[in-house]
């Protein structure tokens, strides 16, 4: 059973995004699954498609540390725009940081659900989807 | 009142005591029966500055107010009382300045013993613990003091001598006792031994004949009865029963009732004098009786007359003739040729008294024989007013005169001394009245036994007048003295000379006192020292406020070379602002701290304000006056720019001293320099700074290829077929490449770190530059770039050639690497000379240029990149940031997307 639509995962590792596509698929809790290199990525994406539920995503993973513009910086853009998007996003930090100073910076974000510590595991998947459903 | 309890029993008149103490430079004060002031000398009324019409009880307005509540406290209880007073209090003097002051008073009674006020002085007493003024006031009271004592030895002195030549004795009667005081001279002339007391006035019959007796106790019942003064020749009986004269002047002594409680009187023996004249009368009597005997005779009177400045004189009643012998001429001042009259004889005689009663006695001796002695007053022929002695016997002839023998002296000078001496024993009586209350007096014999001490002296050492005398003053040694101080004394003395110092006694209690001793030697005819007089006057107040102010200045003394000390040892300036005059005092370190000139005349506070670094400057003074307004003080700190360029942090401490209002009055502070904690501070933030960064980089850079790798693992045991599994591998071997690249990039960062002693070398920027162009060579030649080099103002600098090498290289590469596609690259070079010895070294291109929004956190960051260009790594800019951080450098960047960017590079450069 499909529970996430539209699943993304903003990250410029492209080892690390081509085995957890590879690990989410495996699941079929997700529909569609889809990366982007980095904040200014998903930003245009976002951008464009505004009014198209359809495409937009439900869950975003998102890396923090990332060329051109890093998960910070895409989430002070994101926040104005979430009045335009005519989907409610759920957005979690992916990252492979252990520093204190990220994840509180996370906690303290009312936009992100959660600070999820790489590798992204079946686990934590289906924590997002038992939280996605109710 | 025994002799030997005090130097005299005079009681003076208010007024007279006031009039010596005037002489004293002292302050007299007396209050009446309800306690207000009812008299102030003039001394004091001129040194509190009180005008005529102002009455006494202003003083109470010219106290100081912290004094007031003490001075009505004690006075209204020495009132209450009726005891002692003794306070001390600030009092505006005439130049209304305040000045302390020690008043001293007994109650004060009425022959009845009814009290009638309080009695007592004012001393000027230095107390002025502010120190400033100490010294000053101290030296003045000295010399005051000094003046005063030198003062009353003279006199004491000029007594002695004079009492010496003219056997002067005084004496006093207490008429409400019947005691008796005498002299020593007094002793002396009647032979009497001064070691008993005085007879009593009855028991004196003995002394005269009853003659003169008689003539003396009428005339002494007269002034106490009339209060009439006498003047008298009495004949007295000696111990060795030889007559003997005496001439004796008494007064009346009133109380301020005006009420007879005494008689005083100085006497002197005449006997010498009195045979002279009895033998010469003796002689004039034989004489007359024989005319030509009397010629003769002249000439003998002639030659006694010039010792005695006697002349003789004889009126012939009979050939109505006046014969005058030559000094008799002298005497009245006349011309030659002067031809002497009975009736111009008389003419001489000074109208009024003298002339009525020469007219009168020569009267009686013409009509009934008597003769006449008198003291008179002449005007001579010049004028001039002098007291002559006229004698005069008749002879008589069947109960008629025929002629008139006398003798005539002059003796204006003799009336002189003697007026002069009353008053002068009256002046000395006086004065050792004032002595006798204000000192405490001991007199020693040679060997400095004690043979008197006055009552003072008995009430301060708390020693009776028996377990005094016949003692030394060793009774009352401290032991505080250096022997050497009782030897210089001894020795000085010795020499016949005054001896002056403050001395610390001990009470018989045990208690110890101050005194500021005068020893005085008196001495015979022959000049040897027969007694020793001191004077001493307590000072124990002042003398333990010198030494407690001594003290206390040393311990500010010690404090203020202590804080001398930590001042120096923390480099502390102090400043100390007077707000009310707005004068703002730095001291050295001051001067030292801001760099500026000690001697330079700009307002100190103007030196502060222009120093401040100007970010600071608005709200360090902002500060300063919100804290007067408000505050206790400050803790805060500045910048300033020292004249030498530095930028020094201070810190600054103040505190803010208000008056009862809470109106600032003063503002004192410390300032430091605490740039080197600033420095560290800044460094420590820095390095904290850099640890985030480092802690970053292990978060991200490093856990991240790791995660890799245990997904890539997880993944080859999971492969499903060899395609997939080799896949996996070769993922796995990029991935630990990675990972190694990114070590040894951080190894190489904190090598940096790490080198700290990197020495610095003398770098040619063109050569430097030169040598990493041409590595790029091609790429320059290839994209027909165009580099513009100026390093005209600063051409060398010192700097680890190594970092100079990296920042060229990475900057050069980074604006060959983001060139735009649109235009040829142009790379400017430059260096710049700015303020504070530093250099700025700019690399500016046309290239792609950054959003800066974007790329400001993140631009010198490690494995940060901007560009989706395949050679971004995100490691030289991290690199060469910490290469100029390490040498306390500054990198910074400014860009536009599609413009270009420019890279500013701020190095030290203290050697330039």
């Amino acid at each position: 059973m499909k529970v996430i639509k539209n699943l993304f995962i903003v990250d410029d590792d492209e080892t690390f995004t081509f085995l957890t596509v590879k690990r989410i698929s495996r699941t079929n809790l997700v529909e569609n699954i889809k990366t982007f290199q980095n904040g200014l990525d998903i930003l245009s994406y976002l951008k464009e498609n505004k009014k198209s539920t359809e495409v937009l995503p439900d869950v975003i993973l998102l890396d923090i540390n990332m060329p051109i513009m890093d998960g910070w910086q895409f989430l002070e853009r994101f926040e104005p725009l979430t009045e335009e998007l005519k989907k409610n996003i759920v957005i979690y930090i992916l990252s492979s940081s252990i520093f204190p100073g990220d994840i509180d910076r996370a906690k303290n974000s009312k936009i992100i659900s959660d600070f999820i510590i790489k590798p992204f595991t079946d686990e934590k998947l289906l924590d997002i989807t038992k939280k996605i459903a109710s | 009142m025994s002799k030997s309890n005090d130097l005299t029993n005079n009681e003076l008149s208010y007024s007279e005591l006031s009039n010596i103490i005037t002489h004293h430079n002292l302050f007299i004060w007396k209050t009446n029966i309800n306690g207000h002031y009812s008299y102030f000398n003039d001394e004091w009324i001129n040194f509190i500055g009180l005008k005529q019409n102002e009455t006494c009880n202003i003083l109470i307005d010219l106290i100081h107010e912290d004094d007031i509540l003490t001075y009505k406290e004690q006075s209204r209880d020495a009132f209450n009382k009726q005891k002692d007073l003794k306070v001390t209090f600030r009092i505006k003097n005439n130049s209304d300045e305040y000045v302390w002051i020690q008043q001293n008073g007994k109650p004060n009674y009425n022959t009845d013993h009814q009290f009638i006020g309080h009695i007592g002085t004012f001393e000027l007493y230095s107390k002025n613990i502010l120190g400033t003024d100490q010294a000053k006031i101290v030296a003045n009271l000295q010399r005051d003091l000094g003046k005063i004592t030198a003062k009353e030895i003279r006199v004491t002195k000029e007594l002695k001598e004079v009492q010496k030549i003219a056997s002067l004795g005084s004496w006093y009667l207490n008429l409400e006792t019947d005691e008796v005081y005498w002299s020593e001279e007094l002793y002396e002339i009647f032979g009497f031994d001064s070691k008993l007391p005085p007879p009593t006035f009855a028991k004196q019959v003995k002394i005269f004949t009853p003659d003169s007796w008689r003539v003396l106790t009428k005339a002494v019942e007269k002034t106490i009865k009339k209060g009439e003064s006498y003047e008298l020749e009495l004949e007295t009986i000696t111990k060795n029963e030889s007559n003997g004269w005496m001439w004796a002047k008494g007064e009346a002594v009133f109380n301020n009732n005006n009420t007879i409680i005494g008689l005083r009187g100085i006497a002197q023996d005449i006997t010498l004098k009195k045979h002279i004249e009895l033998q010469l009368k003796n002689n004039i009597k034989a004489l007359s009786k024989n005319e030509d005997e009397l010629r003769k005779s002249n000439q003998l009177l002639e030659h006694a007359g010039k010792v005695a400045n006697l002349g003789a004189w004889e009126v012939d009643l009979v050939k109505n003739t006046n014969t005058w012998s030559k000094t008799t001429y002298e005497i009245h001042e006349v011309p030659d040729g002067f031809e002497p009259h009975p009736e111009k004889g008389i003419e001489f005689y000074k109208e009024g008294y003298s002339r009525n009663r020469i007219t009168e006695v020569f009267t009686d001796c013409i009509q009934h024989g008597i003769s006449f002695d008198e003291t008179l007053q002449l005007i001579t022929y010049k004028g001039n007013e002098i007291w002559v002695r006229a004698i005069g016997v008749p002879e008589m002839k069947d109960g008629k005169c025929l002629r008139v023998y006398g003798v005539f002296q002059n003796i204006s000078e003799e009336k002189a001394r003697e007026e002069e001496l009353f008053l002068s024993s009256k002046k000395i009586a006086d004065y050792k009245y004032a002595l006798n209350q204000s000192a405490i007096v001991s007199i020693t014999d040679i060997n400095g036994i004690i043979t008197f001490a006055n009552q003072n002296f008995c009430d301060l050492s708390k020693y009776r007048e028996d377990e005094l005398i016949g003692q030394t003053h060793k009774i009352i040694n401290s032991g505080y003295h250096q022997k050497s101080f009782w030897k210089d004394m001894w020795q000085t003395i010795s020499k016949g000379s005054d001896w002056q110092r403050e001395v610390k006694n001990k009470a018989k209690d045990g208690s110890y006192y101050w005194v500021n001793t005068f020893i005085i030697p008196f001495k015979d005819n022959d000049g040897k020292i027969t007694q020793f007089m001191s004077l001493r006057y307590e000072i124990t107040a002042r003398k333990e406020k010198e030494i407690e102010l001594l003290e206390s200045n040393k311990r500010a003394e010690e404090a203020q070379k202590r804080l001398m000390l930590a001042s120096n040892a923390a480099h502390l300036g102090i400043w100390d602002w007077d707000i009310i005059e707005n004068d703002l005092i730095w001291d050295e370190r001051m001067y030292e701290l801001f760099g500026q000139d000690k001697n330079s005349t700009e307002k100190t506070f103007e030196l502060w304000a222009n120093t401040l670094h100007p970010d600071d400057r608005e709200s360090a003074i902002e500060e300063v006056n919100e804290t007067l307004k408000s505050s206790d003080g400050f803790d805060t700190s500045f910048r300033i720019i020292h004249p030498n360029g530095k930028v020094l942090y201070i810190k600054a401490d103040a505190i803010v001293l208000r008056d009862k209002n809470g109106n600032p009055e003063r503002m004192i502070g410390v300032n430091y320099d605490i740039s080197e904690l600033k420095e560290r501070e800044l460094r420590l933030k820095a390095q904290n700074q850099q640890l985030t960064d480092f802690s970053n980089i292990v978060a991200h850079n490093l856990r991240a290829p790791l995660v890799n790798i245990e997904m890539l693992t997880e993944a080859i045991e999971e492969a499903e077929d060899q395609q997939e599994h080799d896949d996996y591998i070769s993922k796995l071997k990029s991935v630990i490449y990675n990972l190694n690249g990114v070590f040894d990039e951080l190894i190489e960062s904190m090598q940096v770190r790490q080198d700290t002693e990197i020495e610095n070398d003398h770098v040619d920027l063109k050569e430097r530059l030169d040598l990493i162009l041409g590595s790029f060579q091609a790429n320059i030649n290839a994209s027909k770039a165009i580099i513009n080099v100026d390093f005209s103002e600063v051409s060398t600098l010192h700097f680890p050639v190594k970092y100079i090498d990296s920042i060229f290289l990475n900057l050069v590469s980074n604006a060959l690497k983001y060139k735009s596609h649109d235009r040829k690259p142009i790379i400017n070079i430059k260096t710049r000379k700015e303020k504070n010895n530093s250099i700025l070294l700019i690399v500016s291109d046309n290239g792609l240029g950054m959003d800066m929004k974007l790329a400001k956190d993140n631009l010198f960051k490690i494995r940060k990149t901007f560009h989706n260009h395949p050679e971004a790594k995100g490691f030289g800019l991290f690199m060469i940031k910490t290469q100029i951080e390490a040498m306390q450098g500054e990198i910074w960047a400014e860009s536009e997307v599609n413009i270009g960017t420019s890279f500013f590079v701020k190095l030290k450069n203290p050697n330039l």
